[in-house]
């Protein structure tokens, strides 16, 4: 069975303990950052703090712990948008990423069906206070670069960033409280646990052409008939084969003996090869 | 599928192609699409971590000005046109179908689809060449659906009409589109030419549904070709690839004896033949990514860096093949990919 898990990313405390509560996620102290866990539900959060510089080393050390094959990484916090193309409280997900210190721009592949407005968003170094007149799109300071370490690791479709807008940068002192900003996630928590359990959906899409017995078989006719490296490999691909060609039926019984010299257990691969090709 | 996106749900377009009437065109067919402008499509469509398979679950449109070259010489896969002016260019990359034996999935990375608006620049390629060609007693044969169907997006975007519309009066050139569509109406109303060949791939049924999904049947396929032979196109069949199933013998044989009560063998222009064969790079990339077809776990030669049914084997296929077909149609109008 493979192992499929969700990472929710977060900077704030804030924008996570809306998720903590409504997941019931418990803490995991194994980290020395944040790290909250519900393994009945597989999904789990990190926080890496406001701004790059944490990001990449949390990242890093999280999937270093992690024995799961699948991890979908979702970036979930606030961002500043413009007071006259967007409201506060505003739900969107990111289609498109810059960073204004860098030409690389980052694309989400968006194949799950959402109710959220889409944008795109400019992440930046340092709190913008002017009303983000440089920008034209939404602004935050850790989007750009969670996609960049998290794209290193999974393929895009397993990466989406949604934004909340949280103020239009103003100044500091209109950026909300810590409990508003949470007020804020816990009124959009529909939408957003809706998102996230479409965006698993995503990777039942893709199943393995073998099933655990089938690897299981490989395993035992490797040791049986006493299988070099190349082989085995060979002997995956004309097992696939089978698979394909069979749908569910089990692979053939192989009763031949182990094989005592070199050239019986080239005659005996050769056997097991033939035998898979119906 | 019901949790996804539609196709060209999302559109990406560049900035320089924007105001071509080609991307105004698509624009305006969809109009609910979320479009996104971007520097060059590559930025798009050359990410790293798309997953091909995926991306056809839910195909994004990107729309791009194409830039040099705009021509390309003749691939070694297809069979020899008896001309060696032989190219083929890019109107479109990647395809609406998906058939499990396509190269273009060991090609791109991308599943999504690129349209180049420019399509006057890629006829002035053509033009110029045509001008200096390498043997000058015979044509130039263009195939302009190469890494496409291009017939397959007429409803969405005429480009099927405008190279046909380009090609009219051209004597010296000669343009193959290459199509499993069954929208031949999409251009019925125009009035055929002799320079346009209008080439259908098909496969026996059983073939078409196993290893074609998503393209349509057998059976509209060939509606379409017997639309085009009554309005008096030039029509070119391609039985490409031959699949060497079990039971492939019976299979083709009884294909061919049903095809040929549909088609009168006498005014096909001519047919192809050829087993699945392909680059080894692309065969090698679309087996690492588990596809779900038994053709990439399949026993094959490799033979100058293609991967292809064994030469003796192939050879006797495409003989027996030739053998029945010839029974339709005469010898000298079969090309065949040996």
């Amino acid at each position: 069975m493979i192992q499929k898990l969700q990472c929710l990313i977060t900077a704030l405390k804030a924008e996570s303990e809306p998720f903590i509560h409504h997941l019931k996620l418990e803490k995991d102290n194994s980290f020395d950052f944040p790290c909250f866990i519900n393994q009945r539900l597989n999904v789990e959060l990190i926080g890496v703090g406001v701004g790059k510089k944490k990001i990449e080393s949390r990242i890093c050390d999280y999937l270093m712990s992690k024995s799961h094959e699948i991890v979908q990484f979702i970036n979930i916090g606030v961002a500043g948008g413009k007071k006259d193309k967007t409201n506060i409280g505003e739900l969107f997900l990111i289609n498109e990423i810059h960073d204004e210190n860098s030409t690389q721009k980052y694309y989400p592949d968006i194949l799950i069906d959402h109710d959220m407005t889409e944008s795109s968003i400019t992440t930046v170094e340092n709190p913008i206070h002017d009303g983000g007149k440089k920008y034209d799109t939404l602004v935050d300071m850790e989007a750009h670069e969670i996609f960049s370490i998290c794209s290193k690791f999974v393929p895009n479709h397993n990466i989406a960033i949604i934004k909340l807008v949280s103020d239009y940068m103003s100044g500091h002192e209109s950026f909300p409280k810590p409990s508003t900003v949470s007020e804020l996630f816990i009124e959009k928590m529909d939408e957003i646990i809706h998102f996230i359990n479409q965006f698993k959906l995503i990777d039942k899409m893709i199943t393995p052409i073998l099933f655990e017995k089938d690897m299981a078989w490989v395993k035992n006719a490797k040791k049986k008939y006493l299988l070099t490296v190349s082989q085995v490999d060979q002997l995956i691909k004309y097992v696939k084969g089978y698979r394909l060609r069979n749908n569910e039926n089990p692979l053939p019984e192989l009763e031949i003996q182990t094989p005592k010299t070199k050239k019986n257990q080239k005659n005996t691969f050769n056997f097991i090869r033939e035998k898979l090709k119906t | 599928m019901k949790n996804l996106k539609p196709n060209f749900s999302h559109i990406y377009v560049e900035k320089d192609a924007i105001e071509y009437p080609l991307a105004k065109i698509a624009l305006s067919k969809f109009t609910g699409s979320t479009i996104i402008k971007v520097d060059h499509y590559k930025d798009v469509f050359n990410r790293k971590g798309q997953n091909f398979q995926m991306q056809k679950l839910s195909m994004k449109l990107i729309l791009a000005k194409k830039r040099e070259p705009l021509l390309y010489e003749g691939s070694g896969m297809i069979q020899d046109f008896d001309t060696p002016n032989v190219f083929y260019n890019t109107p479109i990359l990647n395809c609406l179908y998906n058939c499990d034996y396509c190269f273009l999935q060991g090609m791109y990375d991308s599943g999504n689809l690129v349209v180049f608006v420019n399509e006057q620049d890629m006829m002035d390629a053509i033009d110029a060449r045509v001008s200096d060609p390498k043997d000058s007693s015979k044509p130039t044969v263009v195939s302009i659906s190469y890494n496409t169907d291009l017939l397959a997006m007429e409803n969405i975007l005429p480009l099927s009409r405008r190279w046909i519309d380009y090609v009219r009066g051209k004597k010296d050139t000669i343009i193959e589109i290459r199509t499993k569509s069954a929208l031949f109406n999409a251009i019925s109303d125009m009035n055929p030419i002799d320079n346009v060949i209008l080439s259908w791939t098909l496969s026996p049924e059983s073939i078409c549904s196993q290893y074609e999904a998503a393209a349509p049947p057998l059976k509209r396929r060939v509606n379409s070709v017997k639309n085009a032979l009554a309005d008096g196109w030039k029509v070119r069949l391609c039985f490409d690839p031959i699949i060497l199933v079990e039971n492939w013998f019976e299979i083709y044989s009884r294909f061919f004896n049903e095809l040929f009560v549909e088609l009168n063998g006498n005014q096909i222009k001519d047919v192809t033949l050829g087993v699945f064969r392909m680059n080894k790079d692309y065969f090698n990339r679309i087996r690492k990514r588990d596809p779900k077809s038994d053709i990439y776990f399949s026993e094959y030669s490799i033979e100058k860096g293609i991967v292809a049914v064994e030469s003796q084997e192939r050879e006797l296929a495409m003989n027996e093949i030739q053998n029945i077909l010839t029974d339709f149609i005469s010898k000298d109008k079969i090309l065949i990919w040996k």
